[in-house]
C-alpha cells in the first residue's frame, strides 16, 4: 500500500449540456485520515462521490486508490476497497432482513456460507446493532437504519469508508451515537456533509467545494473561523462556534433541514 | 387514499404477527406451504353440494390459529374483507338452482342453498388457511421455502424485493395522493379522476425509477454481479415430516370418509 | 377481479397453476441471462412491483358511470420492463396479495397469474400493443395501442375468471349471465386503465426525454406464439374437463337419494313451483328437471339427524383439539 491511499488529480466532469460539475479538483487522502467534503447544494459533492465510486467516469483527470486507477476494469477490485454508505439508507438496505442485508456484500465477495454468520454478527456488533439481525429494514428507526447500512459496508472490510450525508434525517441522539461510532472507526474516511459540527468532532481536514472547484483544503478550526470563505461557499460556522445573533441574517442562511 | 394507507398498515400488522416465536412458527415453512396447498386442493375436490363433510378440514386453520397464537379478531376482520366476491358469485345459487334437496329438518329446500353454504365454507377454510400460513410464517420465509421447493430464484427474489419496497413506494404514493386530496376542492368523488391519476402516478413512477437506479448502485457498490444468492434453507426436522405427513393423510381421510356422517351414525345409532 | 379458491375445482386450479408456472419458469430462464448484462433490471422490477401493488389500491372514477375501478398494471409493466419481466412482477404482486389479503388464494394463484399476467404480458402486449404502437414515438399510436390492449386485457381477464368458475362447476352461476355481469364494467375499467397507462407513459417520456419502454426482445415472438398455442390448448382441455366434470347435482342426488326415497306430496308442489320459477327466469334452460327427481329429492330424516349430530360432533372435536393445543402456551404465560 502506498502512503497516499486516495489520490484525486485534476478531476473534471460535466453532465451533458451543463456547466462543469467538477473542474480541476485535486486532493489526497492518507491512511487513517478522516476528511470532510463540504459545500452548498450544487457544489459538486454528489458528483465527486459518484466519480470516486465509479458510477460516473471522469471526463478529465484521474482517481487512484492505492496503486489502482478508477476505471471500468478495476471496479470489482475497487469496490472491495471503497465502502460507500449512501445518503438514504432505504436505498441501501434492499434485502428483506437486516441479517441478509449485511450478508449481501460478503456473499458477493465469495465469503463461504459457513463463515457468513461470523462476518455478519461481527459487522453488526461494530455498530452496536447485533440485536437487530432478524428485523426487517422498514421496522427500524432512522438511526438504526444508518447503523445497519454502515454495518453492511463494514462487513466487506473496506480500507476507505465514503459516507454521503451520514447525519441526514437523524434525531439529535441518533446523530450523537453516529458521531461516537465514526470516531471509533480506524478506517480512512471521506465524509460528504452539511453538518459542520459533525466535521468538528470527526474530521481532521476539510475540503470545501464551490461551483465544482476546491475552494479550500484545511484544518476544520482554521477554516470555520474564516467567515468570508464560508459565505463564499454558502456555508456558515458550525452551531457550536456561533454565538446567538453573531451572524447577520443567520436564519435565512441556515439550511432548511435544520429549521425543520 | 384510505385504501392504500389501510392496506399498508394491515400488512404491517400481519407481519408483526409472523415475527413472533410460536409453536406454529417453528414448523418449517416448506412443510406449512405444502400442507396449505394440499388442504386447499383437497377442499376444492369436494363435490359442490357438500357442506358437512367439509367441516373436518377446518381443523387445519384452527390448529394454525391456536398453535400460532393468532388473535381470532384479526382473522375475522381479514375474512370479512376477503369473502364478498365469493359471496357475490354464490349468492344467486338458491335462485339459479331451485331443484329440491332434503334439508336436515326434512322439508326440501333449493339445492342452491347447499352449494352456497358449501362455497362459503370453502371460502372460510381456504382464506383462513392462506392468511394463517402467512401469519405463522411470514413472507420472507415463504419466499425461501418457494425457492427451496424449486421455484425460480428470479421470481422469489422479485417477491422479496417487492415486499421490501412496498412500504417505501407505497407511502410515497400515499403521500402524493394525500397532497392531491388536500388541494382539490372538497367535492366527494368515487375516486381519483383518470386525467389526474395519470399525473400522480407519473410523478411517483419517475421517482420510483430514480430510486431503482440508486438501489442498483447500492447493489453494485456491494459487489452485485447479476447473480442472486439466496441463503440455503434451514434444516428440516422430524417434526416437519410428521406435520406434513399428517396434513397429507388427514385431508385425504376426510375426502374418502364422510367423517361427520360416520360420527353421527355412530352417535345416533342410525 | 381475482379468482378465488372457493370457486375453483382442483383440475382447473392445477391446470392453470401448471400453465402459469411453465410461463414463469421460461421467463425466469430468459431473464437470468439478461440480468447478467443489465443488472439494473432486478432493482427496477422490485420497485415497479411495489409501485403497481400500491397503485392498485387507488381507485379511479370511471367518467359517466358513477362507479370506480383500479389499475391492473400488467400492460404498463410489460411496456416498461418487457413481457417476461412484466409477467414475473405481476406474479409477485398476486402472490403477496394472495398471502396478505387472501385476494385470490393459493390454489387460485395460477389462474390469477394467467388471467392478469399471461394474457396481458405474453398475448396482448406482443399482439396488440407492439403491433399498434410501433416504435413508440407517436403519441396517438401509443394511446390507441394502450387503450385497446388494456381494454382487451381487463375484459379477457374477467372472461377468464368467468370461464374458470364455470369450468370448475362449484357455483351455479351460468356462464352467459356471469359474463354479462362482468364484461361491461371491465370494458369500462380497461378503457380508463388504457388512458391512464398511455398518460403515464407520455408524462414519463417528457420527464425522461423520450423514454418509450423496452423494445420487444428479439426472439420473444416465437415463444409468445407458442404460448398462445398453449393457451388455446389449455382452453380446449378445460372445456373438455368442464363437460366431463361429474355434474354435482346428479352426483349428490345419486348418492343421497338412491338409498332412501320418500314419496311425499310437498315435493311435487315444490317441484312445480320451482319449475315455474325456472320458466319465468329461464336462466337455466338446460336444467329441465328429470322426471325421477321428485322421488329422488328427499333423504330419510334419520340420515339427516345423523348428519347434524355428526357435524356438531366434528366441530366439538375440532374445538377440543384447539383447547388441547392451546394449553401449553398458556402455562408458559
Amino acid at each position: 500500500m502506498s502512503h497516499h491511499l486516495l489520490q484525486v488529480e485534476n478531476l473534471g466532469f460535466a453532465y451533458p449540456g451543463q456547466a462543469p460539475a467538477l473542474d480541476k479538483v485535486s486532493f489526497t487522502l492518507h491512511h487513517g485520515e478522516a476528511v470532510a467534503v463540504v459545500g452548498g447544494n450544487g457544489a459538486g459533492k454528489s458528483t465527486l462521490l459518484q466519480l470516486l465510486t465509479g458510477f460516473l467516469m471522469p471526463a478529465q483527470g484521474q482517481i487512484r486508490v492505492g496503486e489502482l486507477r478508477v476505471e471500468r476494469r478495476t471496479l470489482p477490485q475497487l469496490r472491495r476497497t471503497l465502502g460507500f454508505v449512501f445518503q438514504n439508507p432505504d436505498d441501501q438496505l434492499f434485502m428483506p432482513t437486516v441479517y441478509e442485508d449485511v450478508a449481501f456484500g460478503p456473499l458477493n465477495l465469495g465469503v463461504s456460507p459457513q463463515d457468513i454468520d461470523r462476518v455478519v454478527i461481527h459487522a453488526l456488533e461494530q455498530v452496536g446493532a447485533a440485536s437487530l439481525a432478524g428485523r426487517a429494514p422498514w421496522e427500524l428507526s432512522g438511526g438504526q437504519k444508518r447503523a445497519v447500512a454502515i454495518a453492511g459496508v463494514l462487513a466487506m472490510q473496506p480500507d476507505i469508508l465514503i459516507l454521503d450525508e451520514p447525519s441526514d434525517a437523524l434525531d439529535p441522539a441518533a446523530r450523537r451515537r453516529l458521531i461516537g461510532l465514526l470516531q471509533r472507526f480506524e478506517h480512512t474516511k471521506l465524509i460528504a456533509t452539511h453538518d459542520l459540527d459533525l466535521v468538528l468532532d470527526v474530521c481532521s481536514r476539510v475540503i470545501v467545494l464551490s461551483q465544482g472547484r476546491v475552494l479550500a483544503n484545511a484544518r476544520p478550526l482554521e477554516l470555520f473561523s474564516d467567515d468570508a470563505l464560508l459565505a463564499q461557499a454558502s456555508l456558515e460556522r458550525p452551531l457550536s462556534m456561533q454565538t446567538r445573533g453573531s451572524i447577520p441574517n443567520a436564519s435565512h442562511l441556515r439550511p432548511i433541514r435544520e429549521i425543520k | 387514499m384510505a385504501g392504500l394507507a389501510h392496506a399498508l398498515s394491515s400488512i404491517r400488522r400481519a407481519d408483526s404477527l409472523a415475527g413472533r416465536s410460536t409453536l406454529a412458527s417453528t414448523i418449517d415453512a416448506r412443510a406449512k406451504l405444502l400442507a396449505s396447498l394440499w388442504v386447499v386442493g383437497v377442499l376444492a375436490s369436494f363435490p359442490s353440494y357438500e357442506v358437512a363433510s367439509l367441516l373436518p378440514l377446518a381443523l387445519f386453520p384452527v390448529v394454525l390459529l391456536v398453535t400460532g397464537e393468532v388473535p381470532l379478531g384479526w382473522l375475522c376482520g381479514r375474512l370479512l374483507l376477503a369473502l364478498p366476491f365469493v359471496l357475490m358469485v354464490g349468492m344467486l345459487n338458491p335462485w339459479l338452482d331451485p331443484s329440491p334437496m332434503a334439508s336436515p329438518w326434512g322439508a326440501p329446500i333449493a339445492a342452491g342453498w347447499f352449494s352456497l353454504a358449501s362455497i362459503l365454507l370453502r371460502g372460510l377454510i381456504a382464506v383462513s388457511s392462506a392468511l394463517l400460513l402467512l401469519a405463522t410464517t411470514g413472507i420472507i420465509r415463504i419466499g425461501y421455502a418457494m425457492s427451496a421447493l424449486g421455484l425460480p430464484a428470479v421470481l422469489v427474489n422479485q417477491v422479496l424485493f417487492l415486499y421490501r419496497y412496498l412500504f417505501v413506494v407505497g407511502e410515497e404514493l400515499a403521500r402524493t395522493v394525500q397532497a392531491w386530496q388536500l388541494r382539490r376542492a372538497g367535492k366527494p368523488r368515487h375516486g381519483v379522476p383518470p386525467h389526474q391519476l395519470k399525473l400522480l402516478l407519473a410523478a411517483v413512477l419517475a421517482r420510483t425509477f430514480q430510486r431503482a437506479m440508486r438501489i442498483h448502485q447500492a447493489m453494485l457498490a456491494r459487489g452485485f454481479d447479476g447473480q442472486l444468492r439466496l441463503p440455503s434453507a434451514p434444516r428440516w426436522h422430524l417434526r416437519d415430516t410428521v406435520f406434513l405427513l399428517f396434513w397429507i393423510a388427514f385431508p385425504l381421510l376426510a375426502r374418502l370418509v364422510d367423517i361427520p356422517l360416520t360420527l353421527g351414525r355412530l352417535l345416533t345409532g342410525a | 377481479m381475482h379468482m378465488a379458491d372457493a370457486l375453483l375445482s382442483p383440475e382447473v386450479g392445477a391446470s392453470f397453476l401448471a400453465a402459469s408456472l411453465t410461463a414463469l419458469a421460461i421467463g425466469a430462464r430468459r431473464l437470468q441471462a439478461s440480468l447478467q448484462e443489465d443488472s439494473q433490471l432486478v432493482a427496477l422490477m422490485g420497485v415497479l412491483g411495489a409501485f403497481v401493488f400500491a397503485a392498485q389500491m387507488i381507485n379511479f372514477s370511471i367518467p359517466g358511470t358513477g362507479s370506480s375501478g383500479h389499475l391492473g398494471g400488467g400492460m404498463l409493466l410489460a411496456i416498461l420492463l418487457g413481457p417476461w419481466a412484466g409477467l414475473i412482477v405481476i406474479a409477485s404482486v398476486l402472490l403477496v396479495q394472495a398471502l396478505f389479503f387472501a385476494d385470490g388464494g393459493l390454489l387460485a394463484w395460477g389462474a390469477n397469474v394467467f388471467n392478469l399476467g399471461v394474457v396481458s404480458c405474453l398475448i396482448l402486449y406482443p399482439l396488440i400493443y407492439c403491433t399498434l404502437a410501433g416504435d413508440g414515438n407517436s403519441r396517438t399510436r401509443v394511446t390507441l395501442a394502450a387503450v385497446l390492449a388494456c381494454t382487451l386485457s381487463t375484459t379477457l381477464g374477467a372472461t377468464g375468471v368467468a370461464l374458470e368458475t364455470a369450468a370448475s362447476g362449484i357455483t351455479r352461476l351460468p356462464l352467459p349471465e356471469f359474463l354479462t355481469l362482468m364484461i361491461p364494467i371491465h370494458l369500462a375499467i380497461g378503457f380508463v386503465e388504457g388512458l391512464v397507462t398511455a398518460g403515464v407513459l407520455a408524462a414519463l417520456a417528457q420527464r425522461r426525454g423520450g423514454f418509450s419502454g423496452r423494445p420487444l426482445q428479439a426472439g420473444s415472438r416465437g415463444i409468445i406464439a407458442s404460448f398462445i398455442l398453449a393457451a388455446l390448448l389449455t382452453g380446449g382441455v378445460l372445456s373438455w374437463l368442464a363437460s366431463a366434470h361429474p355434474d354435482g347435482l346428479e352426483w349428490s342426488i345419486e348418492r343421497l337419494g338412491a338409498t332412501h326415497l320418500l314419496e311425499e306430496a310437498p315435493v311435487d308442489a315444490l317441484h312445480r313451483q320451482s319449475a315455474q320459477v325456472q320458466q319465468i327466469t329461464a336462466i337455466l334452460p338446460d336444467y329441465e328437471l328429470p322426471a325421477a327427481l321428485p322421488k329422488a329429492g328427499i333423504v330419510a330424516p334419520g340420515v339427516s339427524i345423523a348428519g347434524i349430530v355428526g357435524s356438531l360432533a366434528t366441530l366439538a372435536l375440532v374445538a377440543l383439539v384447539a383447547l388441547i393445543l392451546r394449553r401449553p402456551s398458556r402455562r408458559i404465560k
